[in-house]
């Protein structure tokens, strides 16, 4: 499944923000790499952002139920400890909300 | 910058032949127009039901819908004004008169002139 959501986003199908929250819903707190290691860089960056601007109980959607809170906190977390560079620095591009907490 | 695909996932069906991007956010935060555009193409993708590919009506139907949601939601996210909120309002079914409601009353028109240009 996860090869199949790879494939539309790939496709341009489905845009990376709506692989992000399929992704997170598919993803166990208990073993987050099975789903996010193989997703692409620019992707996880994505998940970041969102994981940073989720809000339990308040998040709103076009589409179905948003992802666990549990779910979300992994997936932060997950990024977070595996997201670096050869050098050591955390290899996440800023993204606007970041750089504005960076400013 | 439009593109559309026949759905994959199994989501689709006769209820809901038809959908655009995912939006997800903060209660109260805006939606913007990129977050309708697929990064690497830059078109803003929707996903079709297999079944409507059976009736040239039903094509005219659904593509017409959706590009008359579209284009009256493009002014109003480039505004930047929009939230969370009032976006799935605008575009949610069971709101009567909303821009979903509209949409298809457009569509509806579509296929009434489809049918008189086939009457001879």
């Amino acid at each position: 499944m996860m090869q199949e959501l790879l494939g539309m986003y790939g496709n341009g199908a489905i845009t990376a923000d709506h692989l992000v929250v399929e992704s997170l819903h598919k993803l166990d707190p208990a073993a987050p790499a099975l789903v996010l290691a193989g997703l692409p860089r620019g992707v996880l960056e994505r998940m970041l952002a969102y994981a940073e601007n989720y809000r339990p109980g308040a998040m709103r959607t076009n589409y179905g139920l948003p992802p666990a809170p549990d779910q979300v906190a992994a997936a932060r977390q997950w990024i977070e400890a595996n997201f670096t560079t050869a050098n050591g620095d955390h290899g996440v591009l800023p993204t606007p909300d970041r750089a504005e907490r960076h400013a | 910058d439009v593109s559309f695909w026949v759905d994959e996932l199994g989501e689709l069906g006769p209820g809901r032949t038809a959908c655009g991007p995912r939006v997800d956010k903060p209660d109260e935060a805006i939606v913007y127009w990129a977050d309708l555009v697929h990064d690497r193409t830059g078109k803003v993708p929707f996903r079709v039901w297999e079944g409507i590919l059976k009736s040239d009506e039903a094509i005219v139907a659904v593509l017409g819908h959706e590009m008359y949601e579209l284009e009256r939601l493009r002014p109003l996210l480039k505004s930047g004004k929009t939230t969370i909120g009032e976006f799935i309002a605008m575009t949610c079914p069971g709101n009567p008169g909303n821009l979903h409601d509209r949409a298809w009353e457009f569509a509806d028109r579509l296929v009434e002139q489809m049918r008189k240009g086939r009457q001879v």
